[in-house]
């Protein structure tokens, strides 16, 4: 059998059909189904004009999940599925509403599921607040609630949280909140704390945030390509120029490996934009997570098609040397997207760094 | 004066230095220290286009900001220089 590097590489551009998917929308690579391949996990999108036309599809046999190519059979996978979804909160709140796992073992949520975009500069490729609109979560989760959640997922194996913000009309970016429930999660659940964020205004939030628990955290410009950001992700693209230096901020406070930036292949960028983005990021000792674009059901890129297989795997192979070059690897990272690794190919394409 | 410079990516490979420190005169502006930039390093027409500007896209913050290049620089100011494909 070929290296799953490549399986999951190529399941991540052509997608899967499966009798069994997880959230359609929402932030970050929604619409998909993780699958446990080997020793590796990926998300892989099923949107149906994207898994209609591919060659994957997963069957279920006696008990068993098995990929297939064609009528071949690829491999048994795993898709996890938590108990805890099946528990509500104190007040009454499903735990599937407050946080997901994503991966296999990362408890994941939007703390306030808005954003100060969405109506006039939202990202075209972001479902944030569909999910909210369809009633699959909640506008805002409390800390406490969080913990009730976390508790029980780590009874399941969850090891780490990644906590996204949102972006609410303040200056913190909401960053305070996320503060709030890190510090909760750290001192009671003994979980390692992932936050994500727009750049804030005032720089000395990101201390306060480390002080309270957060081990990680990304600040995601998405593409380093200004026409396509400009068109994709107007207001990102606005505050390009800050992201620069929250970035170097960020390496300063929480170290090299522990700030990451997604960078989504698939939305016009070249290749070149791309290396380049990613040996900037590298220099600042940020790790680049590139991740092929994902298509979300409802918003304006809902039935584009992720980027090629070839070109994924192309692009991983010489980003993998730019990691190499600068010493970073998803190994050193504590928490988070870049340690789930679910939703990118990256890091097991660096095998052997 | 002195100026630190901090180059990334391609700008880096084609001057072999991330950072340096540049020795200006007082009252330089940031196009004068790029301009030097362009006699030490050949860098020039990675730098400016044709008539003298600064290529589309390329980026040049002055301590984490992006600003006119006719702006002038203070001792100790930190310039930041990145590749065509980064900026706009």
């Amino acid at each position: 059998m070929r290296a799953l590097r490549y399986l999951k590489a190529e399941l991540q551009s052509k997608g899967v059909r499966s009798p069994v998917r997880e959230r359609m929308r929402g932030a970050g690579p929604a619409a998909g189904v993780t699958l446990v391949l080997g020793d590796t996990i990926a998300n892989v999108p099923v949107t149906p004009h994207v898994a209609d036309k591919s060659p994957y599809s997963i069957k279920r046999q006696e008990g068993k999940l098995f990929l297939k190519r064609g009528e071949n059979l690829v491999l048994e996978v795993e898709i996890p599925s938590p108990k805890f979804y099946e528990l509500k909160t104190r007040d009454g709140i499903p735990y599937k509403k407050v946080a997901l796992l994503h991966g296999k073992d990362c408890l994941a949520t939007t703390l306030i599921q808005k954003r100060i975009h969405w109506n006039a500069k939202r990202c075209k490729f972001c479902g944030i607040e569909l999910s909210l609109q369809s009633g699959e979560t909640i506008e805002r989760k409390t800390p406490e609630q969080l913990l009730e959640v976390a508790l029980a997922a780590k009874k399941e194996g969850v090891k780490h949280v990644t906590i996204t913000t949102g972006t609410p009309p303040t200056r913190d970016k909401g960053i305070l909140a996320a503060a709030d429930a890190a510090r909760l999660l750290k001192d009671e659940a003994k979980l390692d704390i992932h936050v994500q964020f727009e750049p804030p205004y005032d720089l000395s939030l990101l201390k306060d945030l480390k002080a309270r628990g957060a081990d990680t955290v990304g600040i995601h410009i998405e593409c380093f390509d200004k026409r396509v950001l400009s068109e994709v992700a107007p207001a990102k693209a606005e505050m390009h120029n800050a992201y620069m230096r929250v970035w170097e901020e960020a390496v300063g406070i929480f170290g090299e490996n522990q700030v990451s930036s997604y960078l989504i292949v698939g939305m016009g960028e070249s290749d070149e934009s791309v290396f380049d983005g990613c040996k900037v990021l590298a220099e600042l000792g940020v790790y680049p997570f590139v991740v092929p674009f994902r298509p979300i059901p409802g918003t304006d890129f809902g039935k584009k098609m992720p980027p090629s297989y070839e070109r994924m795997r192309a692009l991983y192979e010489e980003v993998t040397t730019i990691l190499r070059d600068a010493g970073l690897s998803w190994r050193k990272n504590k928490a988070g997207c870049v340690r789930c690794r679910a939703c990118s190919a990256l890091p097991d394409f660096e095998v052997g760094l | 004066m002195r100026v630190k410079i901090r180059l990334f990516a391609m700008f880096r490979e084609l001057v072999g230095a991330k950072e340096m420190e540049l020795h200006l005169e007082e009252g330089s502006s940031i196009f004068d220290a790029l301009s030097k930039l362009c006699e030490m390093y050949g860098i020039c027409n990675e730098l400016f286009n044709e008539h003298g500007k600064l290529r589309d896209h390329v980026r040049v913050l002055r301590n984490g900001r992006g600003e006119e290049l006719r702006s002038m620089l203070k001792d100790g100011d930190e310039i930041a220089i990145f590749p065509p494909a980064v900026g706009g």
